[in-house]
């Protein structure tokens, strides 16, 4: 709930019963159990450094989508901007554009993309859901006229170590969360910003009455979500070694998922971002375990819809019980 | 004053008697009493909060009485729904439509009450259309109105919906039409027209009772006059027999007390100066200016378009043209956040919806609009100092609350009402907006916050204050602007300001001579 930035003091025990997140740690260790017991292997490095990896992507681009959640939006283009970053960031390296040059032209068209999202939402006013599913099925159009749905070849070392690298043992990609993961717990918990995310979602209209610009705010989270899926996508294409026109098919519902499971409300107002990357860690969980158990490839979509409308649903009767209050 | 006798109650079609209602302890209704006959129209008039919905909610079965007696025709009657009370033959008209755009007239009017056809068809749920046209238009016809019942209501105007309304009760033989300001969204035309239709009602034996602001329109139609104020009654008497001045004396007749503690203040230098603020058709023209120091009131009835100025100077709409100077500077208004740089604040009109973020702590709402402010190294926010400033508040304004952290969802009204004050006196503001500061605070915390206000007054701030009560207008105010649809039609020193001369103007269209520039 937001007033978890802004509560008082009460003991560490009733903090930890109190909090939302406790089922869903309690899943996980659960998870991980029954995953342990039915395939050793599970507990391998090699494994641990898989998961790290997933938990790592995913974790980082469900925080961009949660801040988004919280200011009372949503933004489904997070798979067709990782096809469009991955192919692009592809396409850059094979003309021979260095790395560097690469990824800070990812970052400013994901910028533009995100800037895109507030015009026609602060601006024109379109509904936050309609404007990005709309992004969506441009960008994925944008990816196949430019591909003809062909993978892109990647073959810079530099650039493959993102995806492929550890440092000490961590995939990079989870340093890489961890990095994001602590930026966007400090500016949504001790910044004035960060207040303004939680307000806003909470009440738009008593937020803007208080001298707050509420379009500012709103921006800046679409935008920061559209650059978190971009650096996704960069990663995505240096582990696999390619940029590929058809990855991060359904990503956005896996990334709602994990913020809705980690405590975010789905209508907005509330959300942690310690929440959201343990929601990423059972997602990623989930995921492993399917693999881990033989679980057939094709069953995978429909547990994780499965997952989120559970989800949802236990986000709307939490919200039920609150107002009943 | 000679006031005519109640009527007997021979020959009533309805009879209120002794009729009372308290919400929360508070009594919304004491021992109100009034008598309709057939074929009468009776001007129910009032200030706003007197008392005239509870009285309408308790006829139409939308609250349960607490004491007293409704008799219809002689037998008492007690509606538990609005739905029971259509069947008794009580029509409300109330100020918004209920309408379906899309539907004819015809279908508005029997909408949900349609009847069947005869025969198996009809037991299936067929709906006998022709008869519905028929009967719409017949209803329609005798209302005056000269369209066919088949029109969809959105090719009607707003005179021609008003009319379907009407006709939805009449089409079930009401015999009662309460009618609740119906003439507030009319325009003048319309409302000729809709006065036409009362008499008409009038004439087939319907009891008409007449809710409404603008006196001219009651002593042009009304046969009586009943006058609620403070939940009792006031005063009543024929419409013949009163002259508009005896009624806002009726309507208005308080002493105040020490529920407006306002203290002598020093008048300082212009802090505000509005000139020619006009926007769309909602404002019009509108020039004053503002001390330091100084309680400016603004009156007027609901839909003066008070609120709208008060917007307008916040920034929190566009499309404003005219000049706004700040201590002789002109500022541009482009958004809420160019006030607050400017050193304004505002409470709202509505502190839930606008005001406050309920579900987050006192502390959060406190330091809302100041927050940039209170940041260390890196735009850090400094928790101690938001805390502190919350906890002083919390402490000068005497806001009842457990701790600072509580959420202000669970604080009553009164103290709600505080910490949107708390939240803008944090900021020092220069100049105080105030939209209705006491609507909907017990009485207790009503003259708290009314001190509050006249001691942050006194320490030269200027402050504009909205308020649809006028003996709080009057008690607070050093000074009185009387605004009637978009312009200001008067202005009153605390020494010249009478309720009677306040509600002459704000009845008035036309803006009169004003004291002072």
């Amino acid at each position: 709930m937001s007033d978890h930035a802004i509560a008082g003091e009460p003991s560490l025990l009733s903090r930890v019963a109190a909090a939302r997140e406790l089922p869903t740690v309690v899943a996980i260790a659960v998870l991980a159990l029954v995953i342990a017991i039915g395939n050793p292997s599970f507990l391998s490095l090699y494994n641990m450094q898989l998961l790290g990896k997933e938990v790592g992507v995913l974790g980082m681009m469900a925080i961009g989508e949660m801040v988004v959640i919280i200011t009372g939006g949503i933004d489904l283009s997070a798979g067709a901007v990782v096809a469009l970053t991955s192919v692009l960031a592809a396409m850059g390296l094979q003309a021979g554009i260095p790395v560097g040059l690469v990824v800070l032209g990812i970052v400013f068209v994901c910028v533009l993309i995100g800037l895109a999202h507030s015009f026609f939402i602060n601006t024109v006013g379109l509904a936050p859901f309609i404007i990005t599913l709309g992004t969506m099925s441009i960008l994925r159009g944008v990816v196949l006229v430019l591909t003809t749905g062909y993978p892109v070849k990647i073959t810079d070392p530099g650039f493959l170590l993102l995806g492929q690298g550890n440092l000490l043992g961590v995939p990079l990609q989870f340093i890489l969360l961890i990095v994001v993961a602590v930026i966007a717990g400090v500016a949504l918990t001790a910044t004035p910003f960060g207040r303004y995310v939680y307000t806003i979602g909470n009440n738009p209209v008593a937020t803007r009455l208080s001298g707050v610009r509420v379009s500012r705010v709103t921006t800046f989270a679409y935008v920061q979500a559209s650059v978190l899926f971009g650096l996704g996508g960069l990663v995505y294409a240096a582990r696999l070694g390619q940029g590929m026109p058809g990855i991060g098919n359904g990503l956005e519902l896996s990334l709602i998922a994990a913020a809705v499971i980690g405590g975010t409300s789905i209508t907005g107002g509330a959300g942690t971002v310690w929440g959201t990357a343990i929601g990423a860690v059972l997602i990623s969980l989930i995921m492993n375990a399917l693999n881990m158990l033989r679980v057939s490839y094709f069953w995978q979509d429909f547990v994780m819809g499965l997952v989120i409308v559970l989800a949802v649903m236990f986000d709307a009767l939490n919200r039920k019980r609150r107002v009943a209050r | 004053m000679a006031l005519a006798p109640m009527p007997d109650d021979q020959g009533a079609l309805l009879s209120v008697e002794g009729l009372s209602k308290a919400f929360h302890g508070v009594a919304a209704l004491s021992d109100v009493s009034l008598q309709l006959r057939a074929g009468e129209i009776l001007a129910l008039v009032g200030e706003n909060g007197a008392g005239k919905s509870t009285l309408i909610k308790i006829l139409t079965g939308v609250y349960a009485k607490d004491r007293g007696r409704i008799l219809l025709d002689g037998a008492e009657v007690v509606p538990a729904s609005p739905k029971e009370a259509f069947a008794l033959g009580i029509g409300v008209i109330h100020q918004e439509f209920h309408l379906v755009p899309e539907m004819s007239a015809a279908e508005n009017i029997f909408l949900g009450r349609q009847p069947h056809k005869s025969g198996p068809l009809g037991r299936l749920g067929a709906i006998d259309k022709a008869r519905v046209l028929a009967r719409s238009q017949q209803v329609l016809d005798e209302l005056g109105g000269d369209f066919s019942a088949g029109t969809p209501v959105k090719n009607l105007g707003v005179g021609q919906q008003q009319l379907v309304e009407i006709a939805k009760a009449l089409a079930f033989d009401a015999r009662i039409v309460i009618m609740d300001e119906p003439t507030a969204t009319l325009s003048s035309t319309d409302v000729a027209k809709l006065l036409d239709v009362m008499r008409r009602m009038k004439a087939r034996g319907i009891g008409v009772v007449f809710i409404t602001h603008r006196l001219e329109e009651i002593f042009s139609v009304a046969d009586r006059v009943v006058v609620l104020r403070d939940g009792r009654n006031a005063g009543a008497g024929n419409a013949a027999d009163l002259t508009v001045e005896q009624t806002i004396a009726l309507m208005v007749g308080r002493h105040l007390d020490k529920l407006y503690p306002k203290e002598p203040a020093v008048i300082g230098d212009v802090v505000l100066s509005v000139e020619r603020l006009s926007r769309g058709r909602l404002l019009r023209d509108l020039t004053f200016q503002l001390r330091r120091g100084e309680i400016l009131g603004f009156a007027g009835l609901v839909g003066a378009k008070r609120t709208e100025l008060m917007r307008a100077l916040f920034g929190a709409d566009g499309d404003v043209s005219g000049r706004i100077l700040i201590d002789g500077k002109e500022v541009s208004m482009t958004g809420p956040e160019d006030a607050v740089r400017h050193g304004i604040g505002l409470v709202p009109e509505d502190r839930k919806l606008q005001g406050l973020i309920l579900n987050m702590s006192i502390e959060a709402n406190v330091s809302l609009p100041s927050l940039s402010r209170l940041t260390r190294w890196l735009a850090i926010v400094d928790r101690g100092r938001e805390r502190a400033l919350a906890a002083d508040f919390v402490d000068r304004l005497r806001i009842k609350a457990q701790r600072v952290d509580q959420q202000v969802h669970f604080l009553s009204g009164g103290n709600q009402q505080k910490v949107v004050l708390a939240k803008w006196l944090a900021l020092k503001p220069k100049i105080l907006i105030l939209d209705e500061p006491t609507r909907g605070v017990d009485v207790g915390a009503k003259a708290e916050i009314h001190a509050l206000i006249s001691r942050f007054a006194a320490l030269g701030m200027g402050v504009i204050m909205v308020s649809s009560e006028l003996p709080e207008i009057l008690g607070m105010c050093d000074r009185v602007l009387v605004m009637s649809k978009g312009a200001i039609t008067g202005e009153f020193t605390r020494d010249e300001a009478t309720q009677e001369k306040i509600m002459a103007c704000a009845i008035s269209v036309v803006p009169v001579a004003r004291s002072a520039a």
